[in-house]
């Protein structure tokens, strides 16, 4: 078990730098120079020379690369923002909690909702709730984030003027924002808590668990439900990459400074180092979770690593 | 041929018993309709600019309203039909040629090329896929062609998987080892023997990654990286939208409407199929 976990936190390392080399090297080859979006288009080339300088942007690839793994790697220095004149770690230590929050209660959310409809839509197979609530996730993973959230401000904001339309520090605030985060993962996560116990339903312990008398909610809450258990928490450990990345989506419409906002605006700036930090968090996190998840079924489920 | 053109008459069959999959392929039909003859359908140009009508609600002459410009929400709707699905279509087309290549390359070779391909993969997939798409769409600069290659290359990874696990299902049969005794080369091999005996997987996942490119698409746009003004792309439309939420609503709720429903179809197909082309999987 020990060895297992070694195993896969040094597979998270090797994966984390790689991200790291690649998300460094597409930026590095990206069109445009960040010293004239820092300081102008018409800046003279010796500011723009010592902005270079400053930065080491005038070494070649190798270097710069070499250099940037180094410093985060070893100081967790992930270099400075161009824009704002401070480290990229600062800046991101400020906006993770709010993104991590609105992440953390959309997961909440939507595991909530989702396991529990899916379940009833298996008991009550080609019902007609079961129908209803397959057309609904239906339209569920079909609708785009930024749609869902542009209707709830509409319906919510406008015509009814129950939540505001921007912020997440408040409870009221949040509301529009999580809602409009956990819609997608709602419907998947549903999808996939019917399939799943639709299969375990069918096999021969559940029979025969009802063949001895056991009480149907018995079955399905102590001996279907847990069986059906390992791929619900793999979509719900996907589903929590989707949601920090959707973040980028939900901060926009809803103005909020999360860490999504953060490389949004960096994006349009240039500002590497912060767009560098915020792919590095998300992919981690993600990483993070889907990893403790992999160490979780091997505790659930022992035949997991003996391969 | 005789096999598989019963094969595809049966999965024909299968297919029509499901109406969610039917309704979803005249839909998609319909958008097809409109992205072709998208000139002779819309009422009027999409770029037509008239500062006497901006931002009329929707009536008999403008059926959906009119936006910011005093352009025809339902003239620009149909032109983005055009534009949604060519980057579609030709962003998974990038996808399932790298993706089944890839693949096939990594199942059929196996040991340190299988192992090296599917953990460049597997780093990948550690990047959430629409922060990939918005880190490489950034990266290339906008712009329609930009965009499919971004989109094209964050679903390389599923079809590789895909694709490897049903060369490796099949690699081990008689048929493949027959072939290789009669002496025909791995590329013969591959496309010929291989190929078509994985089509099935492929073409459900290349219909719900239709459906998931279009979706990113219109996500890259709504933020700004995607298409620019003035194409009528969906998500570019809502979000140009967005600072007349108050006062004209009915601008955010076509476009987002005409993505859904194209998501929706896609969807209910690519479900469909999979039903259809695998009846041992049954729901």
């Amino acid at each position: 078990m020990v060895k297992y976990i070694f195993r896969r936190v040094l597979l998270l390392l090797l994966v984390v730098v790689s991200v790291m080399v690649i998300i460094f090297t597409i930026l590095y080859f990206t069109p445009g120079d960040p010293a004239k979006s820092a300081l102008g288009q018409d800046a003279n080339p010796e500011s723009i020379a010592a902005f270079h300088a400053k930065y080491g942007l005038d070494k070649p690839y190798p270097e710069q690369l070499a250099r940037y793994l180094y410093k985060a790697i070893f100081k967790l220095d992930l270099g400075y923002s161009y824009m704002m004149k401070s480290p990229v770690s600062m800046e991101l230590a400020t906006r993770i909690p709010v993104t991590m929050k609105l992440a953390f209660w959309a997961v909440v959310l939507s595991t909530l909702i989702g396991i529990p409809l899916g379940v009833i839509c298996s008991i009550r197979q080609y019902s007609f709730l079961d129908s209803l609530a397959t057309l609904v996730t239906l339209l569920g993973v079909s609708m785009p984030t930024f749609w869902t959230g542009l209707l709830l401000i509409l319906a919510f904001s406008v015509h009814l003027g129950w939540l505001p339309s921007m912020g997440a520090s408040t409870v009221s605030e949040m509301i529009l924002p999580i809602v409009t985060l956990s819609g997608s993962s709602i419907a998947v996560i549903a999808r996939m808590t019917r399939s799943s116990m639709l299969e375990v339903i069918r096999s021969d312990y559940i029979r025969t668990a009802r063949a001895k008398g056991q009480k149907e909610r018995v079955v399905i809450m102590r001996h279907a439900l847990p069986n059906a258990m390992i791929p619900i928490l793999t979509i719900i450990s996907m589903q929590f990459g989707a949601l920090l990345s959707g973040s980028i989506v939900t901060e926009a419409i809803f103005s909020i400074s999360g860490v999504g906002r953060l490389m949004l605006e960096a994006i349009n700036l240039r500002d590497y180092p912060v767009i560098q930090g915020g792919v590095l968090f998300i992919s981690v996190a993600f990483c993070l979770i889907n990893m403790a998840v992999d160490i979780l079924y091997a505790f659930i489920d022992p035949r997991i690593h003996v391969k | 041929m005789s096999k598989n053109n019963s094969m595809l008459h049966y999965t024909l069959i299968r297919l029509r018993r499901n109406y969610l999959a039917i309704l979803g392929l005249f839909v998609l039909l319909a958008l097809i309709c409109c992205a072709v003859f998208a000139e002779q359908l819309a009422p009027y140009d999409y770029a037509k600019q008239d500062y006497m009508m901006i931002r009329k609600a929707p009536s008999a002459t403008h059926l959906l309203g009119t936006d910011e410009f005093g352009r025809d929400v339902l003239s620009r709707l149909i032109f983005g039909a055009k534009i949604s699905l060519q980057v579609g279509l030709l962003a998974v087309s990038i996808s399932l040629v790298l993706g089944a290549t890839i693949g096939a390359i990594a199942g059929y070779f196996g040991g340190k090329t299988d192992n090296i391909l599917m953990r460049l993969m597997d780093i990948q997939m550690a990047i959430p896929t629409i922060l990939l798409a918005i880190v490489i769409s950034s990266a290339l600069g906008p712009g329609l062609f930009n965009l499919m290659i971004a989109v094209g290359i964050t679903s390389v990874p599923r079809f590789a998987r895909l694709m490897r696990s049903s060369v490796l299902s099949i690699k081990g049969q008689e048929f493949i080892g027959a072939a290789r005794a009669m002496g025909a080369s791995h590329t013969r091999i591959i496309l010929l023997y291989i190929l078509p005996n994985c089509a099935a997987p492929l073409i459900v996942q290349s219909t719900l990654s239709v459906a998931n490119a279009i979706l990113y698409t219109a996500t890259l746009s709504f933020l700004g990286l995607g298409i620019q003004p003035p194409y009528p792309e969906w998500g570019g439309m809502l979000s140009a939208a967005r600072p007349y939420i108050r006062n004209s609503g009915y601008l955010s709720i076509f476009p987002g409407l005409a993505i859904m429903i194209t998501i929706v179809a896609l969807n209910c197909i690519g479900d469909g199929l999979r039903d259809a082309l695998d009846p041992k999987q049954k729901r």
